[in-house]
């Protein structure tokens, strides 16, 4: 009692030695192979660009030509690793089961979110000391600021779509629910505005950029893609980058990860363990994802069929087909959601 | 007796809609090996869950040591251990290496003793948990079940897939360290003979409800068989007057079974005529399945001393 | 252990622990002050409850045939004199008619109940001359 209490703040209070050492033995492959992922696409790059022949000019070829291809497929591998080190667990290590020893669950949270930020800021940090002595190879002097500023931004985005997949991961049982939630999660402010777009249409057109913008700022999704060329694309010192719009990026990515650490670990911690065996933990939630899904629908099918309602009535008419809707989703997700083979864990003891 | 170790007070559980414990109230008192004994689904396991605070009550209660359970009560179970058959066992790890992770988990944890139970169980550190058998797994558990040193050991059927030998050798080794320790013990079996033997309270749960419990002597004794020896000749007149009785007759012996004290029963047949009456403890598993029939549990599904 | 415990018999099991020490001491198989095993060891090898057994030699201290030898161990006591024999044997009776009960129920004859009862007495007799010497 005593030390659970004196450690809140406190990092052993957070990842327990016995938790770490399993963590590690049970999800190693996974980490080591995200990281050799993450790596080795830059490694290739800077061994190839070096045959070219040396000149400082490779770096920037090396930032902008590679950085913008490969970073579409590193996300994918930071969400992937978020979430596959639950789903491995519940799978082949019996996380359920481990809960009933004297382990917390905020335990659990937080030893795995170490874990996937040590391999993400490793991977990075391995590869900008590469980049850095290849600069300094090709006869550069000092620290290039530029690979320092990149590798940091490549860091931040890393961790932000795996935090992000780890609290995803850790809510929902089914791992492709989870991984449709985690695009849904990183982009909803931009997936929100296609939709007031799609029902508002072009009546408001000057509204529609406010909240564009508004929307864009927000949403992780779009910070990211729009701003990925000013750090990994530009050329030294030729894009005076504002350091302004860099402290906020960082600032709101920081927020992100702080709001993903929280959520995680409060969502992991208020599942029924009965739940661990369903794909479903948060049924009720999950009644949300079904209303929306009717909702959206009931306006394709009025769109495609062009009824000339107004109002009241128009709303009335998506309603009566949204309320059956409801139910076919229902029964359609829970359906898929069933599948043993996507799921936290197959089979069911009670 | 001595304080409770772990109470549970007015108890209620759900599964998806289904009631699966209801008002259930008990207490175990510290250092008892407490049997728990039931059909399957009659809600042992997920009883034990929630004692472990792994499961969370729809309502009621759960204290151990006095302290009720908080919702992240792994602190807590720094003194409890599930041994059970869905095991958390790594199929992955070599048994050092999931004994090395116990050993970090556990404060109490006895690394000569761990070392012994080896020995005696004739495991190689060295070994694949995925490789071995479902007894040698079992054992394995048990071994480090016994090893955490914990206050409250909670055994849902440890011998399940044990032959006669090793199951002996398994509930000594048990017995040795709880008696060292003075551990408490839950003890879940389907084998009324074990109960017997190894319990000194025990309690019958039956879909989801709590039919009975306490010391074993006193459970045995909520029936009893009065047995009532009559003059020759007398019986079809006694047969008459025991009628509403309904006693079963073998020549000039009528038994009746009595729910309670079997005083009203012997103060009958005595006015009856007989020559003399006989009160006979039952054993466990009659008195079980008497309870369980009461409550109109089929008698088929009942073979002799299990459930 | 030189008796037998059956946990399906409806008699209580710490009973049964008492009748096996008392037959042994009856026996001549242990004598005053031999040594009895612990609780922990007795429960162990037999695997039974340890409170059981526990249970058993608090009533046989009870009852003066062991004696607890604080931080030393169990030990068989010396006989002495009973002091409640008209009580003891009222319960012999009860065991007599109990034995004329079951004898009914396998359909012997009171004369064969007597032969039985003196073959059994004899063959108890040449046991404990045995365990005599």
């Amino acid at each position: 009692m005593k030390r659970s209490m004196q450690g809140r703040f406190n990092f052993n209070g957070w990842i327990l030695p016995a938790v770490r050492y399993r963590e590690w033995r049970i999800n190693r492959s996974w980490y080591i192979l995200a990281a050799a992922m993450l790596v080795a696409p830059w490694f290739v790059q800077l061994y190839n660009d070096f045959k070219v022949g040396p000149a400082h000019i490779l770096i920037i070829q090396l930032m902008g030509g590679y950085g913008n291809t490969t970073i579409a497929a590193s996300t994918v591998i930071a969400g992937g690793l978020g979430l596959v080190v639950f789903w491995y667990d519940f799978s082949q290590g019996r996380l359920a089961y481990v809960l009933e020893g004297a382990v917390e669950r905020r335990h659990v949270w937080w030893t795995k979110a170490f874990y996937v930020s040590a391999t993400i800021i490793g991977a990075y940090l391995l590869t900008g000391i590469a980049m850095e002595g290849a600069w300094l190879a090709v006869g550069q002097s000092g620290v290039s600021i530029t690979i320092v500023d990149a590798m940091a931004y490549l860091i931040l985005v890393h961790l932000v779509i795996a935090a992000t997949a780890m609290m995803v991961g850790s809510a929902i049982g089914n791992v492709i629910y989870a991984a449709i939630g985690v695009v849904v999660m990183v982009a909803w402010p931009t997936l929100l505005q296609s939709v007031i777009e799609m029902v508002i249409g072009g009546s408001a057109y000057r509204l529609e950029v406010g909240v564009q913008n508004l929307m864009a700022a927000l949403s992780p999704a779009s910070v990211i893609s729009n701003h990925l060329h000013l750090y990994v694309q530009s050329t030294p010192k030729v894009v005076a980058f504002s350091r302004f719009d860099q402290w906020l990026i960082v600032l709101w990515f920081g927020v992100w990860l702080g709001a993903m650490g929280w959520l995680g670990q409060r969502l992991f911690q208020k599942i029924l363990w009965e739940r661990f065996f369903d794909a479903f933990y948060f049924p009720v939630l999950w009644n949300g994802v079904y209303a929306g899904l009717a909702l959206v629908t009931a306006w394709v099918y009025e769109a495609v069929n062009g009824s000339n309602l107004v109002g009241v009535n128009r709303l009335l008419l998506l309603l009566g087909i949204a309320a059956p809707m409801f139910f076919v989703w229902r029964w359609i997700v829970r359906q898929i959601g069933r599948r043993a083979l996507w799921k936290m864990r197959s089979g069911v003891r009670s | 007796m001595t304080s409770s170790l772990v109470t549970v007070e007015n108890l209620d559980k759900t599964f998806r809609g289904q009631k699966v414990l209801t008002r259930i109230d008990w207490a175990i008192p510290e250092g008892s090996i407490y049997g728990l004994i039931g059909s399957n689904g009659s809600g042992k396991t997920t009883l034990c869950r929630l004692i472990l605070g792994i499961l969370w009550p729809d309502s009621g209660l759960v204290t151990v040591g006095g302290v009720r359970l908080p919702q992240e009560s792994g602190r807590a179970r720094q003194q409890m251990y599930y041994v059970g058959a869905d095991s958390r066992l790594g199929r992955g790890f070599r048994i050092a290496e999931w004994a090395r992770y116990e050993q970090l988990m556990y404060e109490q944890w006895n690394a000569a003793r761990f070392q012994k139970l080896l020995q005696a169980f004739e495991l190689e550190p060295s070994q694949r948990i995925g490789e071995l058998s479902y007894g040698t797994k079992t054992q394995l558990q048990i071994a480090l079940a016994l090893s955490a040193s914990p206050k409250l050991l909670i055994l849902d059927e440890p011998t399940n897939g044990l032959d006669l030998v090793v199951k002996r050798q398994v509930l000594q080794l048990i017995l040795d360290v709880v008696s060292e320790d003075h551990t408490t013990v839950i003890f879940i079996s389907h084998l009324i003979e074990d109960v017997e033997r190894l319990c000194d309270q025990v309690a019958l749960l039956h879909r989801g409800q709590k039919l009975i419990d306490g010391p074993v002597d006193m459970v045995k004794k909520t029936f009893t068989r009065v047995q009532g020896f009559f003059p020759e000749g007398a019986t079809p007149r006694v047969k008459d007057n025991l009628r509403e009785v309904s006693p079963e007759w073998s020549g000039r012996m009528a038994a009746g079974i009595a729910r309670g004290t079997p005083d009203g029963l012997v103060e009958q047949f005595r006015s009856a005529g007989a020559l003399y009456v006989d009160v006979v403890d039952m054993d466990l598993a009659e008195v079980v399945r008497r309870l369980l029939e009461a409550e109109g549990y089929k008698r088929e599904t009942f073979h002799a001393g299990t459930l | 252990m030189w008796f037998r415990v059956n946990p399906q018999s409806s008699v209580p099991i710490y009973q049964q622990v008492i009748q096996g020490i008392r037959q042994g001491v009856a026996q001549g198989v242990v004598q005053a002050g031999d040594r009895l095993p612990s609780v922990r060891d007795l429960a162990v090898e037999m695997t039974l409850n340890p409170n059981t057994i526990a249970k058993a030699y608090r009533e046989l201290e009870r009852q003066r045939v062991i004696t607890v030898i604080q931080g030393r161990g169990t030990y068989i006591a010396d006989l002495e004199s009973v002091p409640d024999r008209a009580q003891r044997i009222g319960l012999m009776v009860e065991a007599i008619q109990q034995l004329l009960v079951e004898a009914h129920h396998m359909q012997m004859t009171v004369d064969e109940l007597l032969e039985l009862f003196h073959r059994v007495v004899s063959e108890w007799e040449r046991a404990k001359g045995r365990n005599d010497q």
